[in-house]
């Protein structure tokens, strides 16, 4: 394939890529019965980087083969090297969702919660992301309480 | 080629009954914990192609039928799947207490 | 010099990533006592798991186990963490559980 095209390809993937993922989700029950509720966001998230695409996405629109060939070794020590499942791209930092309890505490000064919704969503932009943890869910406003 | 064939029937084989984990959840554990309730619940299919999920609604159905009048509380549930050789099996693995209101 | 340069940033971009699969908080009937007043508990177990060969996913039951075991009057709020440490050709399955208990 052509140098040009091979970069035009890239591009297209990258640009492609730049899209909202969402891995999993979890809806908790809701209590309307106690009070209004007024809703709260919480969210973290970690800058994701696969390392292994990046280099093959090199590797594939490098001018000279010898550059090619070192990116795809780069690649695949690369993989190698990071094994395992993966959600969205991987991170440098698994505690990033640690702190998500603690805020959720946080979040009310009520202390009521209800309809807590966990999503684990990521938005792409081909080999580089934003990874996130994000809970949804209501304050119980008991002063309005009847 | 007969070679080949052999190594890779040989790596199949020894994947067989491997367990990848997909996902856990929990609910509110409850102080009472007398009666435990459990169920499974599986679906096997040919190199990951799967056309329905309802196994996931059979082992609520089994759930509910194992409590038809008490209170559901305290479910903790596994998704994994065990690799055989061309063949997966979903496996849905549930576990909670039943308690009269 | 270059190759170098590349091996160096190969050797620092290996073995040290992870992957949040997954993270879940709920919340059980509300007391706001129950929240101020709750003791936090963590538990973490793990499982080393070499090119995909385990049979078994225990240390997730052992994890709930234990959760049972610090809470014996059960639990107000419940977070659970599902996340895979990657390594050289093997990796390592985590679960974290972060509860209040009542």
């Amino acid at each position: 394939m052509p140098i040009k095209l091979k970069s035009i390809l890239g591009l297209s993937f990258l640009l492609v890529g730049g899209c909202s993922q969402l891995h999993h989700v979890h809806i908790g029950d809701i209590d309307q019965s106690q009070g209004t509720l007024t809703p709260f966001t919480i969210k973290v998230n970690e800058f994701g980087f696969d390392a292994a695409k990046a280099a093959q996405i090199g590797a594939e629109v490098a001018k000279s083969s010898s550059t090619s060939e070192d990116l795809e070794l780069v690649a695949f020590i690369l993989t190698i090297s990071n094994f395992g499942p993966k959600t969205g791209n991987p991170v440098y930092n698994d505690a990033y969702a640690d702190e998500v309890l603690s805020e959720v505490i946080k979040a009310c000064p009520s202390k009521k919660l209800t309809g807590l919704t966990s999503v684990r969503e990521a938005t792409n932009v081909g080999p580089v992301s934003g990874e996130v943890v994000r809970i949804n869910g209501y304050c119980i406003n008991t002063t309005q309480t009847n | 080629m007969l070679k080949n064939t052999i190594l890779f029937s040989l790596l199949a084989l020894s994947l067989t009954g491997c367990v990848g984990l997909n996902t856990v959840s929990m609910t509110q554990v409850p102080a009472q914990r007398d009666n435990v309730i459990t169920t499974t619940s599986s679906s096997w299919n040919f190199i990951g192609i799967n056309f329905s999920n309802a196994f996931v609604d059979d082992a609520i159905d089994k759930l509910k039928g194992q409590c038809p009048t008490g209170k559901i509380e305290g479910v903790y549930t596994k998704h994994q799947t065990t690799g055989y050789v061309l063949m997966f099996k979903r496996e849905v693995i549930v576990s909670a207490y039943c308690n009269e209101v | 010099m270059k190759k170098l340069f590349l091996l160096l940033t190969v050797a620092m971009l290996s073995a040290c990533t992870s992957s949040v699969h997954m993270s879940q908080v709920d919340v059980g009937s509300n007391s706001a006592n129950e929240l101020e007043l709750g003791k936090v508990i963590e538990i973490e177990k793990s499982q080393k798991n070499i090119l995909g060969f385990v049979y078994d996913t225990n240390y997730v039951d052992q994890a709930y186990k234990n959760l049972l075991l610090d809470c014996p009057n059960g639990t107000s709020m419940v977070n659970v963490e599902y996340l895979t440490n990657h390594g050289f050709l093997s990796w390592t399955d985590k679960i974290r559980i972060k509860a209040i208990c009542l």
